[in-house]
């Protein structure tokens, strides 16, 4: 077990790259706390706070929603990710201070990256895995688009129902038009998948 | 050195992770080859929890690879079982016998000399999970290497970490007595140790200027470690991403270039097929997962007749060099 005082793994150059917002007693000014990662994952981050000391009763922030401000001592805007502090608890000797979780809320896949960026010491392989695996995710597949026509091809359905009640004979023929287009982006979405697995099979 | 550079006969199915259809490919592979009309024998190298003969439909199998590791038989070709399937062989891994799960280097190398000699044109053979030393040892003796993985996080994770395993394994034989190389080697590739060599290439471009040779050295090793890269259970066109992932990964960290082989389409017919005991090609006229196996197959066999090097081409090594990692680290003149 390890034991001696806790030593922050991350050098900071004397700039805090990152900060945690938390509301303080109320009415006063919000606490701005230096802090560093240690875990990140899709959802969540987990934090330490290496000088707690002045800020006494931290479980009372469980659950308290916060900000967590990403800075970049090269000038980079700041990114903030709002989020919820699930848990706080204090450490053992060697342990850090005060550890914390935080659910963040929606976090964007930049500020998700500049988090990662900031992890201690991740085995520059295993990071190039998720990077890579976070990039083919992110890539916009055919699906929303699909998923768009299917819409659109609804819109058109139902306009073309609504111009066949009209009674005009020109709108009529709009209609057929309508509708028409409509059963296209409909069917596109019913035959993706059977094309989707003949390409597989390819 | 002795080399070994005929056409490939030995090819190892391996992963890492449990789960992920190393016996059901191996089969299915061998399955293609023999109705390209080959001559298959399988191997269950899974030592300790084999299940191959039973994907074969193969209940008591009469003898196995425990007969030929206790040296009950002397030739691993009589311990070869005739299976449903024409053309194939099919050699049953050993899990009932205490401490086959380890074989000795004796015994391993007594093992694979007799691969060998096998009467078959192609011998797959069926990795066990994990990253032990026998695991990775029989994955890079094998002329032939495909890491199989599916497209679930878990497997990605452990399939890169089984690549990179095997590949440590090997550069740490190939270089075992050379201590510079060796530290350099798991110093980089522990986190957090402050050094900068996180990459193979780091260590390639150290020794382009202090010392030529041993780069040349390394290239080589790299070079020598082909590696064939096959996506299981894919289930829609994103699964397609994964090995292009892995080789993405491989590529930049570890100098090596995988070639991606092909996929294997996710089939519920499968497991019909495993709890009737009945050969999962043989199940169904059509099998979805079949296609995809037929195709590899044909690459296997045009990729056997390339010359490359077999595990003959391996540096002999001591028993010595069974010792754990942290023992070859620790004293890396030992080894």
């Amino acid at each position: 077990m390890a034991s001696g005082p806790f030593k922050p793994e991350v050098k900071t150059t004397g700039y805090p790259c990152l900060r945690l917002e938390v509301a303080g007693q109320e009415g006063a000014t919000p606490l701005l706390i230096p802090v560093l990662i240690r875990n990140l994952s899709m959802g969540g981050v987990t934090l330490t706070v290496t000088n707690p000391w002045g800020m006494a009763d931290w479980e009372r922030y469980r659950g308290a929603d916060c900000l967590l401000r990403v800075e970049d001592p090269q000038g980079q805007e700041v990114v903030n990710i709002r989020a919820k502090i699930a848990w706080a608890k204090f450490g053992g000797q060697g342990q850090p201070p005060l550890s914390m979780g935080l659910q963040m809320v929606k976090p964007s896949s930049e500020a998700l990256q500049r988090l990662s960026n900031l992890l201690p010491h991740p085995s520059q392989d295993i990071k190039g895995l998720w990077d890579r695996y976070d990039q083919v995710r992110k890539t916009p597949g055919q699906s929303h688009l699909v998923h768009h026509c299917y819409i659109t091809g609804l819109v058109l359905l139902v306009g073309g129902l609504a111009l066949q009640f009209s009674g005009s004979p020109a709108y009529k023929m709009c209609s057929w038009v309508l509708w028409l287009l409509g059963s296209l982006g409909i069917a596109g979405k019913i035959i993706r998948p059977f094309w989707q697995n003949r390409v597989s099979g390819d | 050195m002795p080399t070994n550079m005929s056409r490939i006969k030995l090819w190892s199915i391996g992963g890492g992770k449990g789960g992920i259809g190393k016996s059901l490919v191996t089969l299915g592979l061998g399955v293609a080859l023999a109705r390209l009309g080959k001559k298959v024998i399988l191997i269950d190298g899974d030592l300790g929890g084999a299940n191959l003969h039973t994907l074969m439909g193969v209940r008591y199998p009469h003898v196995t690879l425990e007969h030929f590791l206790t040296k009950k038989v002397t030739r691993l070709e009589d311990t070869v079982i005739e299976t449903a399937v024409e053309g194939i062989g099919l050699i049953c891994g050993a899990d009932d016998l205490m401490g086959a799960a380890n074989p000795t280097f004796a015994q391993k190398i007594r093992l694979l000399d007799q691969i060998e000699q096998l009467p078959a044109q192609y011998v797959l053979f069926d990795q066990g999970a994990g990253t032990s030393f026998n695991t990775l040892d029989f994955f890079n003796f094998s002329g032939g290497k495909i890491a199989l993985f599916t497209s679930q996080t878990t497997s990605l994770q452990n399939a890169y970490g089984f690549i990179k395993s095997a590949l440590y394994r090997k550069l740490s034989r190939d270089f075992a007595k050379d201590d510079e190389v060796l530290q350099l080697l798991y110093q980089g590739g522990e986190a957090g140790n402050g050094n900068n060599y996180t990459k193979i290439q780091d260590l390639l471009d150290h020794f382009k200027d202090a010392n030529p040779g041993k780069q040349a050295r390394l290239t080589q090793a790299l070079w020598d470690f082909h590696l064939f890269l096959v996506v299981n259970m894919v289930k829609s066109n994103a699964d397609l991403k994964a090995p292009e992932i892995i080789r993405s990964v491989c590529r930049d960290f570890l100098n090596i270039q995988p070639e991606i082989m092909g996929h294997v389409l996710f089939d519920p017919g499968v497991e019909a097929a495993i709890s009737q005991m009945v050969p999962f090609p043989l199940h169904r006229k059509k099998s979805k997962a079949m296609m995809g196996l037929d195709q590899i197959a044909l690459k296997l066999v045009t990729q056997s007749r390339l010359p490359r090097m077999g595990w003959s081409g391996a540096r002999e090594a001591s028993e010595e060099e069974d010792l754990p990692l942290d023992t070859i680290l620790a004293h890396p003149s030992r080894s």
